[in-house]
C-alpha cells in the first residue's frame, strides 16, 4: 500500500514537475522588461505562447470577399505632424524608410523600393484590444526579408518600430517585438490593404502586421526600424508606447 | 437513523451541536485565492468591456458594423442618457446608471492614478493566471484525494427524481439541514457545483483564449468552437454573467444556512452542525 501510494506520488510529481519546469523554462526566455507583478504574469503568457507557437505556425486566413473595406482604426488617424503632412502631399515620393542599429548594413528604400521587393498578401483578421475585430487583406515586404538584406550583428535581439504620428504626450508612437515574432512569414512591413494603397487612417504610407499579436503592436506609420540588444534605451524602457505611458505589458498575443 | 460518529467530537460548552472538519486546508486556500481572483476579473473585466460596449456574432465586429447587444450613450447630456439595446428590444437605463463619466458605464470605482486601459488588461491577465492555476490544483486536489467521488459526485440514488424534486423543494423553502443532511451536500449543490467547475469555467477560460491572436494561431479550432473571435467575446461575457449569478445564489445560500458559522468554517475549517431532529 504505502509503495503504491509513494509511486503515485512521484507519478504526480513528475507531471506536475515537467509541466511547470517547461512553462518555466519558457517564460525564463521572456525578453521584456520585468518590473512588477503584471510582468511575471507576462512572462508566463510569453513562455505558453513560445511554447505554442514554437513551429512558427500560420494565422487562419480569410476568403478576400470577407474584407471589411473600410477599415476600422483606433489611435491617431491623420497625423498632425507638419513632416508627415508634407510627405503625404507629395505621396510618400520623398518620404524613406530606414533599417538601422545592429546591422551589418544599414537600409534606406524608397517607397517605390519597397514595393518592388518579393511582397506578400494575407487575409487575416485584426484585432484591436479593446475589443473590436475586422477582416483585411495586407500586402507588403516580410520582415525577414529586410533583416536578411540589412544582416544582423550578433547580440541582436529586438526590432523597435519608430513611427511619424505623436501621441497627446508629444512623443511619437514606438513599439517593439523580439526576433522570433518578427521572423514569422505573416510579419509584413505593409504598403496595401485591400489591393489599395494604406489609406492615411491605417498607417500610410507603411505599417506593421504582426498577426501573432494584438492591434498596439501594429504599429502605423512606420519610418524607422531599429535594431537594438535592449529595450533599456527605448522610450521610458518598457518596449513601447502604451507600455511606458498606458501600463501595458510588452508581450502581446492576448 | 443518525449513523455512529467517528472522528467528531460533540462539543462540550452546547449541547447538541458538534463540530467537524468541514473543509479541508486545500479548499480553504484555494477557495479564498478563486474569491479575490475573481472579484478583481469581474472588475477588470468590467473596465475591458467598458472600452467597447457592444457584443457581436462571428469573427468580425466594430463601430459601424451590426451588434446584437450595446449600450447606448449620449453623453452631450448631463446626466448622460443610457440605453442598453439587446436585438430589438431597448431598455432606457439612464436612473438606474445615474452619473456617468466620458464612457458609456457608470462609473463604480476610482482608480487612484487615473484609469490606464493598458494596466487593466495587465491585471485581468494577471488575476486569470491566479484563477486558472488554483482551479487546476483544486482539480487535482478533489481527484487525487479521492473527495470528487466521495463528496461530490452524485449516486444513483440521489439523481433519481423524487429526491431531485424533494431537494429542490427544501431549497425553495429556504430549509436549514441539520444532523446527517448538514454534513454531506445535496444533490442540487452537488450538481451546481460540478458544473460550475468542470464546465462554466473551462467554458470562461476557454472563450477568453479564443480573443488571443496567439492562442488562435496554435488552436484555430477554437474559432469553430465558439463561431468567431466575437463570439467567443460575447460568450465570454455571458459565461461571466453566469458565474456572476452562480455567486449570487451562493452568498444568498450562506444567508439560509447561517453566514458567520459557514465563514469561519471556510477561514478554520470546523463547521458546526446542530444534531436536534425536528
Amino acid at each position: 500500500m504505502a509503495t503504491r501510494i509513494s509511486r503515485r506520488t512521484l507519478l504526480h510529481g513528475a507531471v506536475a514537475g515537467g509541466a511547470l519546469g517547461g512553462v518555466a523554462l519558457s517564460s525564463w526566455r521572456y525578453p521584456g522588461p520585468i518590473h512588477n507583478l503584471y510582468d511575471v504574469a507576462d512572462a508566463l503568457n510569453y513562455g505558453v505562447h513560445d511554447l505554442l507557437l514554437s513551429g512558427q505556425p500560420l494565422a487562419p486566413e480569410f476568403s478576400r470577399s470577407d474584407v471589411v473595406l473600410d477599415f476600422p482604426t483606433s489611435g491617431v488617424t491623420s497625423p498632425r505632424d507638419e513632416r508627415y503632412q508634407l510627405f503625404r502631399e507629395n505621396g510618400f515620393s520623398d518620404w524613406r524608410f530606414n533599417l538601422v542599429g545592429m546591422v551589418e548594413n544599414p537600409l534606406e528604400l524608397s517607397l517605390a523600393e519597397l514595393r518592388a521587393m518579393p511582397s506578400r498578401t494575407q487575409t487575416t483578421l485584426h484585432t484591436c484590444d479593446e475589443g473590436w475585430s475586422a477582416i483585411g487583406a495586407w500586402t507588403g515586404v516580410p520582415l525577414s526579408h529586410l533583416l536578411s538584406l540589412a544582416g544582423l550583428k550578433p547580440g541582436a535581439r529586438f526590432v523597435v518600430f519608430h513611427c511619424m504620428d505623436t501621441q497627446n504626450n508629444k512623443l511619437p508612437y514606438y513599439e517593439s517585438i523580439d526576433l522570433f515574432a518578427a521572423s514569422h512569414p505573416q510579419t509584413i512591413l505593409a504598403y496595401e490593404l485591400n489591393g489599395e494603397a494604406l489609406p492615411e487612417k491605417n498607417g500610410a504610407p507603411l505599417r506593421l502586421r504582426v498577426e501573432t499579436q494584438i492591434g498596439y503592436k501594429h504599429a502605423k506609420f512606420v519610418e524607422r526600424v531599429e535594431i537594438v540588444d535592449s529595450l533599456k534605451t527605448i522610450g521610458e524602457g518598457r518596449g513601447g508606447w502604451w507600455e511606458d505611458w498606458n501600463g501595458a505589458i510588452w508581450y502581446a498575443g492576448l | 437513523m443518525q449513523t455512529p460518529l467517528k472522528s467528531e467530537t460533540r462539543t462540550e460548552q452546547q449541547p447538541g451541536t458538534l463540530s467537524y472538519l468541514r473543509f479541508p486546508v486545500p479548499t480553504r486556500i484555494l477557495h479564498w485565492l478563486s474569491a479575490a481572483a475573481i472579484f478583481v476579473l469581474l472588475w477588470s473585466g468590467f473596465w475591458i468591456f467598458n472600452i467597447h460596449p457592444r457584443l457581436y456574432w462571428g469573427e468580425v465586429g466594430y463601430f459601424g458594423s451590426p451588434a446584437i447587444a450595446e449600450i447606448v450613450a449620449d453623453t452631450s447630456t448631463e446626466p448622460a442618457q443610457m440605453a442598453i439595446r439587446v436585438g430589438d428590444a431597448s431598455f432606457d437605463v439612464t436612473g438606474i446608471m445615474g452619473r456617468v463619466n466620458r464612457q458609456p458605464f457608470v462609473r463604480v470605482f476610482n482608480f487612484p492614478q487615473g484609469f490606464q486601459y493598458g494596466a487593466t488588461r495587465a491585471l485581468h491577465f494577471t488575476a486569470a493566471w491566479v484563477l486558472v492555476v488554483s482551479w487546476l490544483v483544486y482539480l487535482y486536489h478533489l481527484v487525487s484525494s479521492g473527495r470528487l467521488r466521495r463528496t461530490w459526485l452524485p449516486s444513483r440514488q440521489e439523481l433519481s427524481p423524487a429526491n431531485l424534486g424533494r431537494d429542490l423543494l427544501n431549497h425553495l423553502k429556504l430549509h436549514r439541514p441539520k444532523g446527517d443532511a448538514a454534513r454531506q451536500y445535496n444533490t442540487l449543490q452537488k450538481l451546481s457545483y460540478l458544473l460550475v467547475m468542470l464546465l462554466l469555467l473551462p467554458l470562461v477560460f476557454l472563450s477568453g483564449l479564443t480573443m488571443s491572436n496567439s492562442v488562435t494561431t496554435a488552436w484555430p479550432f477554437l474559432f469553430d468552437l465558439f463561431g468567431g473571435r466575437q463570439s467567443a467575446r460575447t460568450m465570454h461575457f455571458v459565461f461571466a454573467s453566469l458565474t456572476v449569478f452562480f455567486i449570487l445564489i451562493h452568498v444568498l445560500q450562506l444567508f439560509v444556512v447561517g453566514i458567520v458559522n459557514h465563514l469561519r468554517a471556510m477561514i478554520t475549517g470546523r463547521l458546526k452542525i446542530s444534531m436536534e431532529e425536528d
